[in-house]
């Protein structure tokens, strides 16, 4: 019965969500809504165990001095000072905005700022022409940055309706195939989870 | 009665009522096509043991329970307990990063179990999954510098930091296996990984590995009807080529 009660209930609830999505019918609706509800607390209890970990790995890296356990510090003095800042006074709460817009908000901002950079490398290593279509993928890459630049249409005024023909057309084509390919594979995985025959939502059983 | 049109529906039940008269029958699938992702996955372990140098794992930034990314998290997991049990096999480090909490209680336990599974219930460590919450981007680029993994797998749902993290193992000299579900970030991907899982490839990786015929007959139905859409869409193409809209109309 341990393995075959959250087989079960997971079946019923991912089919009444799915037939909610469908059908008009007012108790299904407040059956699904209700459920949608606990999917919130259920990844709220998650987030708190996951927390914990996160402590309880730094913590123990700091008093065993660990490999790099100096990283460790200013997470714990920072994850202590945000929980309390939020827990205490709120999301609101003046210490908690200016954390957030002055310490989180730039650095996150500044570490996004390198996008380019790895954009280019990224882009440089993938565009050598080592074959038919990596060459096709280079050529496609400088039509496409041309035509978006300000060089291209001084160099020949077809650019810019080449790159419309090529997200138009070829990029469409691709797009649809690969988004058909993958609905269909979620509908496969979805039936696979519903039926119990995939269980990896059971640690692997 | 229906919310959406009625088409839609019935695909849906037509597909599952196609996929349990498949899976009840029970036939043996031996000819799958072979996706050289996932064929590399165990060689790319393989590398990790002879270098002696840990293999990174990522199921990406998506979450279990919420959004539409749920599934494409739980591809992810399937993954993971395979690369877990290949690990566990070999004997060689594996580092899991997380960056939501639901996605860590899981990954959690899937390792546990995989480990467990391989008979290696002692070579398991809690350190082993790490959350990293929202500094995930810039604690798996650190950790790519630090631990210098010779494998990096990145499965799962991601949007922009995609780049970043196949970039920067990349940088690493790493063998990168990637697997995502969104087109509009999937370039990138194919750009810095060394294999790439595209689309649906992800969604039966967990099939594909394990040789289970219930599930590879869940593949087959799957390619059944990518095949039956692409006759569609020839039959779509020429009907309203010659002014006729009748499939096009259907479909709407």
């Amino acid at each position: 019965m341990r393995r075959e009660a959250p087989l079960i209930l997971s079946s019923v609830i991912g089919i009444v969500v799915i037939l909610e999505a469908f059908v008009q019918v007012p108790l299904l609706t407040t059956i699904a809504k209700e459920l949608m509800d606990w999917v919130v607390i259920l990844s709220a209890a998650a987030l708190c165990l996951a927390s914990v970990h996160l402590m309880r790995t730094h913590i123990m890296k700091v008093s065993r001095r660990s490999s790099l356990w100096l990283y460790s510090v200013p997470l714990l003095v920072v994850f202590i000072v945000m929980s309390g800042a939020g827990l205490f006074g709120g999301t609101k709460a003046p210490v908690f905005t200016w954390l957030f817009d002055r310490v989180y908000a730039p650095v996150d901002a500044s570490l996004y700022g390198m996008y380019a950079f790895f954009l280019l490398s990224a882009c440089f290593r993938a565009f050598r022409a080592k074959n038919l279509l990596a060459t096709a993928l280079l050529v496609t890459g400088i039509v496409v940055m041309l035509g978006r630049s300000a060089l291209g249409p001084m160099l020949h005024h077809q650019f810019p309706t080449a790159v419309e023909w090529i997200f138009d057309i070829p990029n469409t084509a691709a797009n649809r195939g690969v988004l058909i390919g993958a609905t269909l594979g979620l509908m496969s995985a979805s039936f696979r989870l519903l039926v119990g025959i995939d269980r990896s939502y059971m640690a692997g059983e | 009665m229906l919310k959406t049109p009625v088409l839609p529906f019935w695909v849906l039940v037509g597909f599952f009522a196609f996929l349990a008269f498949f899976i009840k029958r029970g036939r043996r699938v031996d000819n799958i096509r072979k996706i050289s992702g996932l064929e590399a996955l165990s060689e790319a372990v393989g590398r990790a043991t002879e270098m002696g140098r840990p293999v990174f794992y990522t199921p990406g930034v998506g979450e279990v329970m919420v959004g539409a990314s749920s599934v494409s998290t739980m591809a992810a997991v399937e993954i993971l307990s395979y690369v877990a049990s290949l690990t566990a096999k070999y004997e060689v480090d594996l580092i899991v990063g997380v960056s939501k909490g639901d996605t860590y209680a899981i990954s959690d336990a899937t390792v546990k179990q995989a480990y467990a599974a391989a008979s290696k219930p002692d070579a398991y460590n809690p350190d082993m999954v790490r959350y990293y919450a929202s500094g995930y981007l810039a604690a798996c680029v650190g950790e790519f510098q630090r631990q210098q993994p010779s494998t990096i797998l990145l499965f799962g749902h991601y949007t922009g930091e995609i780049v970043f993290l196949a970039e920067a193992a990349a940088q690493t000299g790493a063998i990168t296996i990637g697997g995502m579900e969104r087109f509009n970030q999937l370039p990138m991907m194919v750009a810095s990984c060394d294999h790439t899982l595209v689309g649906e490839e992800m969604y039966v990786a967990g099939a594909y590995l394990s040789g289970n015929t219930v599930k590879l007959n869940c593949v087959r139905v799957q390619d059944l009807w990518k095949l039956a859409a692409l006759v569609l869409f020839v039959a779509g193409s020429v009907l309203a080529t010659f002014g006729n809209t009748y499939l096009v109309k259907l479909f709407k």
